[in-house]
């Protein structure tokens, strides 16, 4: 065990962590933030997906201690409390959620794609949501959802 | 999952002592984790020491005179965005991003993916065309591998154990080559490779040249196919007859039947992929 200072939707921690800890296990064990969500446990479905310096990664395949030093954002700092964040809005509008168990990694991997590609085609959308299993909703309304976020935000392309 | 420690050296030299110093009790590299975890979750790898390699500078992609050389704790996502990739090694560019999902590329390095020795690795085939060659580190000293020389088995290479893979160079290729990169998978990402192939060549005045063909995923190792770099050399594409190039493809792969395929339709579609890439090739402006 050591301390391992982390830092969570920009909030400082100090916690006492085992080494071989996954990120995703503090996450909710520890820190109770449980809007991600543990699937598989080995990267493959996308339900843990959280975002660390702006890139989006599985929790299942971070160790906790790794994350030290670095910006770990989760659903829950995705927006202020009460105030959806408006990709979330989007989700809304567009009936993009089902049982909701993939929201929180789509959505933050939704986040992650348009920061870097401000007017991801359809294609584009699906490669940077590829890594997110929805056993729901058959992906289109999700993937409108970002596309309408994407051109409220940023325009398209050709205006 | 079991537990182990993990220790953070801080350079290459301290990586390879505490290898050595607990090697008796069970200690692995760990470079991007998406790999060994889930291994060592299920129980399959039980180290006790796991020696994290993200802090010894090994994450660069630069140029030498002669070469590119790419960290090998590099990530998948910085492979795919290089532009030194892109420009002289697009194949390699176009593996990297067929690796898992976003998520996975962000974490998974190039090093991690060659040393795992997969049959399946995908970023092994563009390798092979480009004549990769790794730096090994370990305590007595540096040596340079042919990657062809690299792979010995299904998850088996010539590294000796503690030896530390740091780099990989590829040699600047003929500056009119073309290159390639396919993949067969259960889905269109999330997939491990059921056959992989890269393909470079030149083409002059219509003819192939320099061909490269490696093909992954079909063998106990990922391998060059020298019969059919030879039967394509100096052909045209529309005389490439199909028939025998499927029948040199079959005739130097080795595959298995597993849960993914069977080994006849690994040989079928190693020969498809191949000309597959071969139209594309001819169709690059």
């Amino acid at each position: 065990m050591r301390e391992v200072a982390l830092n969570i939707n920009g909030r400082r921690y100090a916690l006492n962590i085992a080494d071989h800890e996954l990120l995703i296990d503090v996450l909710r064990d520890k820190l109770h933030l449980y809007g991600s969500k543990k699937g598989c446990g080995s990267g493959e479905c996308g339900s843990c997906s959280v975002l660390i310096d702006g890139a989006v990664v599985n929790a299942c395949l971070v160790l906790a201690c790794r994350a030290e030093g670095r910006s770990v954002i989760t659903i829950e700092g995705l927006a202020p409390e009460g105030v959806p964040h408006p990709l979330q809005q989007s989700f809304i509008d567009n009936g993009a959620l089902q049982c909701g168990f993939c929201g929180s990694g789509m959505v933050l991997a939704a986040k992650a794609l348009v920061d870097r590609n401000p007017f991801p085609t359809e294609q584009q959308v699906r490669q940077g949501l590829a890594g997110n299993l929805c056993r729901c909703t058959g992906y289109t309304k999700i993937i409108k959802a970002v596309q309408d976020y994407a051109v409220a935000q940023h325009g398209g392309p050709h205006e | 999952m079991r537990q182990f420690n993990v220790l953070r050296p801080q350079n290459i030299d301290e990586a390879l002592k505490l290898f050595v110093r607990y090697q008796e009790q069970g200690c692995l590299f760990l470079a991007g984790g998406t790999d060994i975890l889930p291994l060592c979750r299920k129980g399959a790898l039980a180290p006790s020491f796991l020696i994290d390699l993200t802090n010894l500078g090994l994450n660069t992609i630069r140029q030498t005179s002669s070469a590119v050389s790419i960290g090998t704790a590099c990530t998948f996502c910085q492979v795919e965005r290089s532009r030194l990739v892109e420009r002289f090694f697009p194949a390699l560019k176009q593996a990297g991003a067929a690796v898992g999902c976003v998520q996975t590329r962000n974490l998974a390095t190039i090093g991690g993916n060659i040393c795992s020795a997969v049959p399946s690795a995908d970023s092994a085939p563009a390798l092979l065309i480009a004549e990769a060659k790794l730096t090994a580190v370990s305590p007595g000293g540096e040596r340079l591998i042919e990657l062809s020389d690299f792979f010995f088995s299904s998850r088996q290479s010539t590294l000796h154990p503690g030896e530390l893979v740091k780099e990989i160079m590829l040699p600047y290729p003929h500056p009119q080559t073309r290159s390639v990169f396919l993949k067969i998978g259960r889905r269109r990402a999330l997939s491990l490779a059921i056959v992989n192939t890269a393909l470079s060549l030149q083409i002059d005045q219509g003819k192939m040249r320099q061909v490269r063909v490696a093909v992954g995923a079909c063998s106990p190792i990922p391998q060059r196919l020298k019969q059919v770099e030879e039967y394509l050399e100096g052909l045209s594409y529309t005389a490439v007859n199909s028939e025998e190039l499927e029948l040199l493809v079959a005739g130097e792969l080795s595959p298995i039947d597993d849960l993914r395929a069977s080994a006849q339709y690994r040989n079928i579609a190693a020969a498809a992929l191949i000309r597959r890439g071969l139209k594309q090739l001819y169709a690059i402006e």
